[in-house]
C-alpha cells in the first residue's frame, strides 16, 4: 500500500515538474497518468506495484470531486445569472460531441471492417 | 434545535478533522440513498453530498475557505487517483490497439466538437469569459477537468460540476439519441457516452449490455489524455 501511495506521488511529482520545465501545454498530473501507462507498457510488473493504492483510490474517486464541487457555493450568482446560456451551451456541446464521436467512430470501423473484409475474402453470411 | 446566530461559528478555532468527517458522513449516507433506489441516474451522490454540504455551510455560516481548508488533504488526493487512471487505460491496452486509428480519430473529432460548441455556444449567449473557460475542460473525467482548469486558469468548482452535469446529462439522453439517429452499434455508442459523459455515463452504458459498457469505459480513458491535450490549445484560441 505505501510502496503504491510512493509511486503514484512520486509520478505526479515528475509530471507536474515536467509540465513546470517544459511548459507542455497538459497539466502535470495527466503527464504524471502517461508516464505510469508508459512505464507499465516497458515493465508490465509495475501494473502489480501500482495497484493496491490505485484501485484504492479509484474506488472513491467520486468522493474526491466532492470539495471542489461543494465550491459552487461561491459561485450561487455567476451561476443564477448566466445558468440559462451555461445550461444551453452544456447540452449543444453534450449533444454535438456524442453525435461527432458516434459518427466518426461508425464511419471509420465500418472501414477498416470492409477492408479486413475483402482482404481475406470472407464475406459475413 | 436552536438556530445558530449568524457568523457565531466564525468565532470558533477550526476543529482539526471536523469538515473531513461532515465530508466522509455526508458522502456515505448520499451513497447509500443512491443505493437504495436502485442507483437512478438523476440522484447522483455526488450532487446531492456537494448539496448537503452546501446547505450545511450556509446554515452553520462557515466560509467555504474555512471548509476546504479542512478537507485539504482529502483533495490532496486528487493527485495521486488520477495518476491512477493509467491502470484502466493499461488494462485496455489491446483493444486500443486493435482499434487504434477509428478510436483515436473518434475521440479527438468528439473532444474538439464538444470543446468547439460549448465555447461558441456560450459566448454567442453572453455568458461571462470565466463561465465559458469552466465549460471547456468537461470533455473529461471530472479529476482531469480539474486538473484542466487549473491549467487553463479556469473556476475548477464550476467545471467541476458541469462535468458532472454533463455526465448525468449523458447518461440518461445518450442512449435514446443516438438509437434515433440509428448510430446504435456497441462501438460507435459505447465510444460517444465514454468521450462525452465519462464515468457516469459509463455505469449507465455497463446496465445496457457488457460490450456498450467496455467501449465507454475505454473511451473515458483514452479521454483524459485528448482533453488534456486538446483544451488548452483550444481554449487558448477561442477564448
Amino acid at each position: 500500500m505505501l510502496r503504491s501511495l510512493t509511486l503514484l506521488l512520486c509520478l505526479q511529482a515528475v509530471g507536474e515538474a515536467l509540465a513546470l520545465v517544459t511548459r507542455l501545454p497538459m497539466p502535470g498530473r495527466i503527464i504524471g497518468m502517461l508516464l505510469l501507462f508508459g512505464l507499465m507498457l516497458r515493465w508490465p510488473q509495475i501494473e502489480t506495484l501500482a495497484q493496491p493504492m490505485g484501485k484504492a483510490l479509484l474506488a472513491i474517486l467520486p468522493l474526491l470531486f466532492v470539495p471542489v464541487a461543494a465550491g459552487v457555493i461561491a459561485y450561487g450568482e455567476q451561476l443564477r445569472g448566466e445558468g440559462l446560456a451555461i445550461g444551453i451551451a452544456l447540452l449543444a456541446s453534450a449533444i454535438a460531441g456524442l453525435i461527432t464521436t458516434a459518427l466518426v467512430a461508425r464511419g471509420l470501423m465500418l472501414a477498416s471492417s470492409r477492408r479486413g473484409v475483402s482482404s481475406s475474402g470472407v464475406s459475413s453470411k | 434545535m436552536t438556530m445558530i446566530e449568524g457568523n457565531a461559528w466564525a468565532q470558533f478555532p477550526a476543529v482539526a478533522g471536523l469538515h473531513i468527517c461532515l465530508t466522509l458522513l455526508v458522502w456515505v449516507l448520499a451513497e447509500r440513498l443512491s443505493d437504495r433506489l436502485g442507483r437512478p441516474v438523476w440522484l447522483n451522490p455526488v450532487v446531492v453530498a456537494a448539496a448537503v454540504i452546501v446547505a450545511v455551510l450556509l446554515a452553520a455560516g462557515e466560509s467555504y475557505e474555512r471548509y476546504f481548508d479542512g478537507v485539504r488533504w482529502l483533495h490532496a488526493l486528487l493527485g495521486p487517483a488520477t495518476i491512477a487512471l493509467a491502470l484502466p487505460l493499461y488494462a485496455n491496452r489491446h483493444q486500443i490497439a486493435r482499434h487504434a486509428v477509428p478510436i483515436a480519430a473518434a475521440l479527438l473529432c468528439g473532444v474538439a466538437v464538444a470543446v468547439i460548441v460549448a465555447i461558441v455556444v456560450g459566448q454567442a449567449l453572453g455568458a461571462s469569459q470565466s463561465s465559458v473557460l469552466a465549460l471547456a475542460p468537461r470533455a473529461a473525467t471530472a479529476p482531469v477537468a480539474i486538473a484542466i482548469s487549473d491549467q487553463i486558469g479556469a473556476i475548477a468548482s464550476l467545471a467541476a460540476v458541469m462535468t458532472v452535469a454533463t455526465g448525468m446529462f449523458g447518461a440518461v439522453f445518450a442512449i435514446p439519441l443516438l438509437r434515433a439517429l440509428h448510430l446504435d452499434d456497441d462501438a460507435s455508442m459505447g465510444l460517444a457516452i465514454g468521450t462525452i459523459s465519462h464515468g457516469i455515463g459509463t455505469a449507465r452504458a455497463l446496465q445496457e449490455s457488457e460490450e456498450i459498457g467496455a467501449f465507454s469505459a475505454l473511451a473515458m480513458a483514452l479521454a483524459a489524455p485528448v482533453a488534456a491535450l486538446l483544451v488548452p490549445l483550444l481554449a487558448a484560441r477561442l477564448v
